[in-house]
């Protein structure tokens, strides 16, 4: 699915002393099938952009279309409940909505409210528990008497449940440990793979994961869209990184350091471990920079 | 919605309303709601209704905002004034819906109570407005000292009310966080009829309960942590100082106070 954003500003309350622009005339398109990632500064304004990608929020100005919906700031909830059915979004720690006597009543919660018969529901429910690596014996027991990790997995559970076309994700690794977060990605990149029109949709700080998974990047700064572009192309503007607003990735930061230590131009876009690997091996045949 | 809500938020501000010993805004106000309610005089109601209006202007808070922050009290205010419509029967008989009669007492009555409501909430407002929930805490825990003598734990009383209001607004963000949360899982709260409305909010309420348990063991921890052993001997960082301008404001509303009393004796 895709989602043209054009021209939108956001205002948290506006009008009293605790107004706060939060976006300014941003206008970005988010193609279909494809993964992206926002990145900046804690509030730059990419949590509300992403509230306001479902409908959770009304833009002040501008209009967002989505899917052959439109947003704009008098929207009805009618519509935006319909455009819902087709948008997941997990929020930060989305283990903390669990709600339901059971995992399964839980993950049936949203394909129940737009509709389905439980017997649909259910169905659904499995398939989506199977998704994120949930065995079907825990779908009986209480959300609340699991560990943490899964409790993640069955609120990831409860919104893949939706079979949406575009997941929208707010740092969907925060609080794990390494291993933890790896299987959260693998579950979410796994999950767009499955259909051509799936699309992803993710806020982080994690520039070594933006790195690897992100078709697309939007920088956001101070409620603006700073700049766009693949991995590759942002990486390789000296401007951005001598900044600071935009942090390498793991990878790129090695790179960067040989480099520097060899008085070589900066060539740092490879950001799997392999990529960086087969740089440094091609420098080394060839004997630059001087490695 | 509900980030409109005004209750126990704090606005900052260097206004006299501001600047004010929470001890003189605390005390003004009991006396306010007090004598408010001993009289129904016009004078009496008029004297209430401008240094209700005084006190709003005088502490330099938009208007607007206020105004979007109480409208929802507004309701019970409204209902208040139909109540009485109503339910008075004195004086005679001004329509007739019906079964139902308004008398002239009635609408009085209305009035009255419902003005007086009125007058009462915006001043309430104004105090938790104008004074940190920390000012707020030390001006109450101050003046129900004396009872401690009797072995009321004033002091645990106070921090409890402290730990009530600062949460106020952490839960308020946090029940939107997670009605947005089930929103996106298709939740709707404003269709249907009102039970199904009601079960709609359960999905908010159950995960808000246990957020709430979780971080009172989590608070409790963290000032066990930092030595927090009870009210027993312990100092305070800041010291609330009682002015001439608290004396004033004070006598202004004793003076209210023995106006309302004298109407209804004299």
């Amino acid at each position: 699915m895709q989602i043209t954003v054009t021209n939108v500003s956001y205002t948290y309350m506006p009008g009293g002393p605790f107004a706060v622009e939060a976006l300014r005339d941003v206008t970005v398109t988010f193609a279909s099938g494809e993964t992206h990632a926002i990145i900046g500064a804690t509030g730059s304004g990419k949590s509300t952009l992403l509230q306001l990608l479902n409908g959770l929020e009304k833009p002040s100005e501008g209009s967002i279309d989505a899917g052959g919906h439109t947003i704009t700031a008098d929207s009805r909830q009618k519509d935006l409940f319909d455009l819902r059915r087709h948008i997941g979004m997990v929020f930060q720690f989305p283990e903390q909505q669990l709600f339901a006597e059971t995992v399964l009543e839980d993950v049936m919660f949203g394909p129940l409210n737009y509709g389905d018969d439980r017997e649909t529901a259910e169905k659904k429910a499995y398939r989506a528990l199977e998704k994120t690596g949930l065995p079907p014996s825990l779908a009986e027991r209480s959300p609340f008497t699991l560990s943490g990790g899964q409790m993640r997995r069955a609120a990831i559970a409860g919104v893949l449940a939706l079979e949406p076309k575009l997941l929208l994700l707010d740092e969907p690794t925060a609080g794990l440990d390494p291993d933890g977060q790896e299987e959260i990605m693998r579950l979410f990149s796994e999950w767009q793979q499955e259909e051509a029109d799936r699309t992803l949709l993710l806020i982080t700080h994690d520039m070594n994961l933006t790195a690897r998974k992100a078709d697309h990047i939007v920088l956001m700064e101070s409620g603006r869209v700073r700049t766009e572009g693949t991995p590759s192309s942002l990486w390789t503007r000296e401007d951005l990184i001598e900044e600071g607003v935009l942090p390498l990735p793991e990878t790129s930061r090695i790179l960067a350091g040989l480099c520097t230590e060899s008085k070589a131009p900066p060539a740092v876009d490879a950001f799997t471990v392999e990529d960086a690997a087969d740089r440094i091996a091609s420098w080394v045949r060839k004997g630059e920079p001087d490695a | 919605m509900l980030e409109h809500v005004l209750i126990g938020q704090y606005v900052p501000g260097r206004s006299v309303v501001h600047r004010l010993d929470p001890r003189a805004k605390l005390a003004s106000l009991f006396l306010f709601m007090v004598f408010l309610f001993v009289s129904r005089e016009l004078v009496v109601l008029g004297a209430a209704a401008v240094l209700t209006a005084a006190a709003l202007l005088s502490a330099g808070i938009s208007l607007r905002f206020f105004w979007k922050g109480t409208r929802l009290v507004l309701i019970i205010v409204a209902l208040t004034f139909f109540l009485h419509l109503f339910l008075t029967q004195e004086g005679r008989v001004l329509l007739e819906i019906g079964p139902l009669a308004v008398y002239s007492g009635g609408l009085l009555e209305g009035f009255v109570v419902g003005f007086r409501l009125l007058l009462l909430i915006v001043l309430a407002t104004l105090l938790t407005l104008t004074t940190t929930p920390v000012d707020l805490t030390d001006g109450i825990e101050s003046l129900l000292r004396p009872l401690s003598y009797v072995r009321v734990p004033t002091h645990e009383f106070a921090l409890m009310m402290s730990i009530a209001l600062r949460f106020i607004p952490t839960l308020l963000t946090e029940t939107q966080t997670i009605m947005k949360a089930q929103m996106a899982r298709g939740a709707a709260f404003s269709r249907g009829s009102v039970w199904n409305r009601l079960k709609a909010f359960l999905p908010v309420l159950i995960p808000l309960f246990s957020q709430s348990f979780k971080r009172a063991e989590d608070l409790a921890t963290a000032m066990e942590a930092r030595g927090y052993n009870g009210g027993a001997g312990r100092t305070k960082y800041r010291e609330l100082s009682w002015k001439l301008s608290d004396t004033l404001i004070f006598c202004m509303f004793l003076a209210f106070a023995g106006l309302s009393l004298w109407t209804r004796i004299g």
